[in-house]
């Protein structure tokens, strides 16, 4: 059931090298990036109920950090209308659901995609504002079962959350490993490659939320979260480049790819120049003075993480086993 | 291949990375002299604060000394630096429209980001606008033609001021010092002229320092005449192998042609080769000391072209002017007779080719007259003479 | 935190004519400001319409080697710029998200000059080949002959608009 097997990728025997075009980057992206929505908004749907039964009155949240959670189900749907077109068979992309294949994350992520819709749609129904549900609830009366799923959601928003941490976790670390497994490339042979995608998605999502009117203290909250996300995903990215370093003569090969190759200046630069390094430290700076991130930071976030995964995509693409002989000739 | 400097990267790649390094320091420099504030940049136009000329020429100086002082010592190669080329036309017209736009939005391009990532909203809309701006003159070169032949009116090539103006350029230097120091006194005046109706732009170091002002102008300038002195004293001469550089035979011919003025041929052959025919208007040199004094009276930047039997590529003699520039004849003599005397066939249909082979022919039918003539010549037959009766063609790009 | 003072302007000069320095030794080239949205629209041009772009005379120059027309020092740099111009901002206390203005006009005309100058100014340094960055600095201290030209045409230029442009400003 996997959309492309090859061994042998390798421009003499199979004349195109990047089977995947840009269409695939930008699904990994909004899949990162829904990941990390549904991982934070269930974790703050967490943190709110423990602060619930603590203090007499949480602090309630702002508008827009209630509503976020409406944001996976639209972007997903948007990701996923980008894989689409990148299949070659469009029309054939329902038989995902008529198979479950446990040794192909193709099947896996179909899967995951069509669990995602009920958590987060149900998770942002029980973290709207209460006007907007009465209001909804009034609307959609005429199907009284919708009213009935929306109040069991009510009752088991702990679970919800839960269930949207775990949903997110699993959406992120496959993003990373729709890659990882691809034997035939080299630069995503690695098991690394799932984490370092679930934290760089987690921290694109952290970033997506700082894009809209959040109330400061949740300016902060993100902000601190992010700060820590990128050094981790710095840490994961230098793992996962020693990794490949000490690996083998077509692991290195690939890796050159990012150290020397051809797509070392563009790596560097909006990676981990601009997308990890910039933000951290002005987020460091601006938290230390006591100042509340602002969105300047989030943009470079989320330049940085669509950077990674579209040069890792058509680096990983450019490398393979039987190239790495040129690669190491330079 | 002399002087250190520009560094040469193993690839492409590493010398790109060097890019963020350069330009991270120049938009913190930026950000830091003010640069960032449109208000700060427009107020140089209203003489409120003339930070921008200040900071503009206090640059340009330290690197302009900077650089040829390096030059001079030999440790720069100026061959390998890229310098803007010339053309007059498109560069007056363009900068009168830049700083047209630079009062308008308060902003140069460079700033324009560096407000941009101060968080000015105005900044980011500046920027844009460029990207707007481009592509309409992009649109309108392809529509306009008048706009095209602008766009490429005045070239000069590479050109700078000691060339045009007929200056060394260590005496310019000291010029261009002395007059920006005068404008920077000039420009404290003015300052405080104006300073009564100053518009306080905002964090601009308060008037206290202007006495570090004078200091730190007065300093700077003595230290760079100072550099410049060095710079513009007899530096010790840069022993270095010049390693010519081919020319085709073809290109050869085209220019014999064309009658440049700046070619010079030389034949290092011995006298018996030199019997069954030379390239037209060369001098026999087979003896390279003897040439020396004929080299010695040749304007600077002279294109020598050197030619031996087969094309092996010679060796420049240490006391051969190194103002001139040299070259080798690929495939020596023997490349001027298949590549330039002989009739060639066309090889396809292509309409192209068959023009380059007609052209090849007219050169062929030109040539193989003339080699006969000069060979019977024994005396150095004059440099410049027989082609400069010729029409010139304008080779301007 | 309250804002620091901007540098001394000589001192801010000689920082950056070392930076400037530097960039020659280093790369062989000076610093630049305008090729990032030439380039971009050279990229985007060799997608949409890869013959109208190879043929057109700006264009045309940064599709030659049939490369990424963004693979080039100066965009590189640029990208560098902006890092430096926000970390500088961050750590003097100055990053704010407002519009600079003067007293006597109000946010949208400020933005609506500052679009309109963009667009001058994107032309302007299509038609010169750079901008006040690369012509005027860089190549102003490699003694390029019209660079000079370029940077006395800037000056004649803004202060022949000031006029005009005071209510914006003053």
């Amino acid at each position: 059931m996997n959309e492309f097997t090859s061994t042998r990728s390798n421009h003499l025997i199979d004349p195109v090298l990047h089977a995947w075009g840009w269409e695939v980057p930008i699904y990994l992206f909004l899949g990162g990036m829904v990941a990390g929505i549904m991982v934070l908004s269930g974790w703050m749907a967490l943190r709110r109920q423990g602060a619930g039964m603590s203090s007499a009155r949480a602090a309630a949240p702002s508008r827009a950090l209630s509503l976020l959670p409406w944001a996976s189900p639209f972007l997903i749907s948007i990701g996923m209308m980008f894989l689409w077109l990148d299949l070659e068979n469009g029309f054939n992309a329902h038989r995902f659901y008529f198979v479950f294949e446990p040794g192909s994350p193709m099947s896996w992520g179909s899967w995951i995609l069509l669990g995602i819709y009920p958590a987060s749609i149900l998770l942002a129904w029980t973290m709207s504002p209460s006007e907007f549900r009465e209001g909804w609830m009034k609307r959609l009366s005429f199907v009284p079962a919708l009213g009935r799923i929306g109040d069991w959601a009510m009752q088991h928003m702990r679970f919800m959350a839960g269930a949207n941490i775990a949903m997110g976790a699993a959406l992120g670390i496959y993003t990373g490993v729709l890659l990882g497994t691809m034997a035939s490339r080299p630069l995503w042979n690695s098991a690394i490659l799932g984490p370092l995608f679930l934290v760089s998605g987690i921290s694109t999502g952290a970033a997506f939320m700082l894009l809209y009117r959040l109330a400061d203290r949740e300016r902060i909250f993100l902000g601190k979260l992010d700060m820590s996300l990128i050094a981790v995903e710095l840490l994961l990215l230098a793992l996962w480049m020693i990794g490949l370093a000490t690996a083998g003569a077509a692991s290195r090969g690939a890796l050159w790819a990012l150290i020397g190759g051809p797509y070392t200046a563009a790596f560097w630069t909006l990676v981990v120049a601009l997308g990890l390094l910039t933000p951290l430290i002005g987020e460091w700076i601006e938290l230390r003075h006591g100042a509340v991130p602002g969105r300047l930071p989030a943009i470079l976030v989320l330049v940085g993480g669509l950077s990674l995964r579209w040069i890792l995509v058509y680096a990983g693409q450019f490398t393979s086993w039987a190239g790495d002989l040129t690669a190491t000739l330079h | 291949m002399s002087g250190l400097f520009p560094l040469e990267f193993l690839n492409e790649e590493a010398h790109l990375l060097t890019g963020i390094l350069m330009g991270f320091f120049f938009g913190f420099t930026l950000e830091r002299a003010g640069f960032g504030n449109a208000r700060k940049l427009a107020a140089q136009f209203y003489f409120h604060d003339m930070a921008v000329f200040k900071v503009m020429f206090t640059a340009i100086l330290v690197a302009m000394v900077g650089l040829y002082s390096l030059v001079a010592m030999g440790v720069v190669d100026m061959s390998r630096m890229w310098i803007n080329p010339t053309f007059i036309w498109a560069q007056v017209i363009g900068g009168f429209l830049l700083g047209v736009g630079f009062i308008v939005s308060g902003l140069c391009p460079g700033t324009s980001m560096v407000s941009m990532f101060s968080g000015r909203i105005d900044g980011l809309v500046a920027f844009l606008g460029m990207f707007i701006g481009s592509f309409v003159f992009i649109v309108s070169i392809d529509w306009f033609p008048s706009l095209a032949r602008l766009y490429v009116a005045g070239s000069m090539g590479t050109s700078t001021l000691p060339d045009v103006l007929g200056v060394s350029a260590p005496v310019l230097i000291l010029g261009i010092v002395v007059m920006a120091g005068l404008g920077m006194i000039g420009a404290e005046v003015v300052e405080r002229i104006f300073q009564k109706r100053r518009q306080a732009v905002e964090l601009t170091p308060a008037p206290t320092p202007r006495a570090r002002n004078w200091k730190f102008a007065l300093t700077g300038s003595l230290a760079m005449l100072v550099v410049g002195a060095i710079a513009a004293s007899p530096a010790p001469p840069v022993v270095a192998s010049v390693e010519p550089v081919a020319i085709e035979p073809l290109s050869l011919a085209e220019d014999l042609i064309a009658g440049d003025p700046n070619l010079m041929v030389l034949d290092l052959r011995s006298a018996t080769m030199t019997e069954n025919g030379m390239v037209p208007d060369a001098l026999p040199a087979a003896d390279r000391a003897a040439a020396l004094p004929y080299l010695q009276t040749l304007a600077p930047d002279t294109r020598v072209v050197v030619y031996d039997e087969v094309g092996i590529r010679p060796e420049i003699p240490q006391d051969w002017p190194r103002t001139l520039r040299y070259y080798f004849l690929a495939g020596g003599f023997e490349g001027w007779r298949t590549g330039v005397l002989t009739p060639v066939e066309p090889a396809s249909y292509d309409l192209e080719h068959r023009e380059q082979v007609a052209r090849q022919n007219q050169i062929a039918a030109f040539f193989s007259g003339a080699a006969v003539q000069s060979s019977a010549v024994s005396a150095p037959p004059p440099v410049i003479s027989s082609g400069g009766a010729k029409k010139k063609k304008n080779r301007g790009c | 935190m309250k804002p620091k003072s901007y540098w001394n302007p000589y001192l801010a000069g000689i920082v950056l004519g070392l930076v400037l320095l530097g960039s020659f030794l280093i790369a062989g080239q000076g610093l630049g400001g305008s090729a990032l949205p030439k380039r971009t629209i050279a990229l985007v041009g060799s997608k949409v319409a890869p013959e109208a772009s190879a043929a057109n005379p700006v264009l045309g120059g940064y599709l030659e080697d049939d490369s990424n027309p963004l693979k080039n020092w100066i965009v590189v740099e640029m990208i560098g710029v902006m890092m430096g111009g926000f970390i500088g901002a961050v750590s003097a206390g100055r990053f704010k998200a407002t519009v600079e203005k003067g007293p006597r006009t109000t946010t949208k005309t400020r933005l609506v000059y500052a679009l309109i100058g963009g667009i001058i100014m994107g032309f302007a340094a299509g038609l010169a080949r750079g901008c006040t960055s690369g012509q005027a600095l860089s190549g102003g201290a490699l003694l390029a002959t019209g660079s000079w030209a370029f940077m006395l045409m800037v000056f004649a230029g803004g202060y022949t608009f000031a006029y005009f442009m005071r209510r914006q400003w003053t």
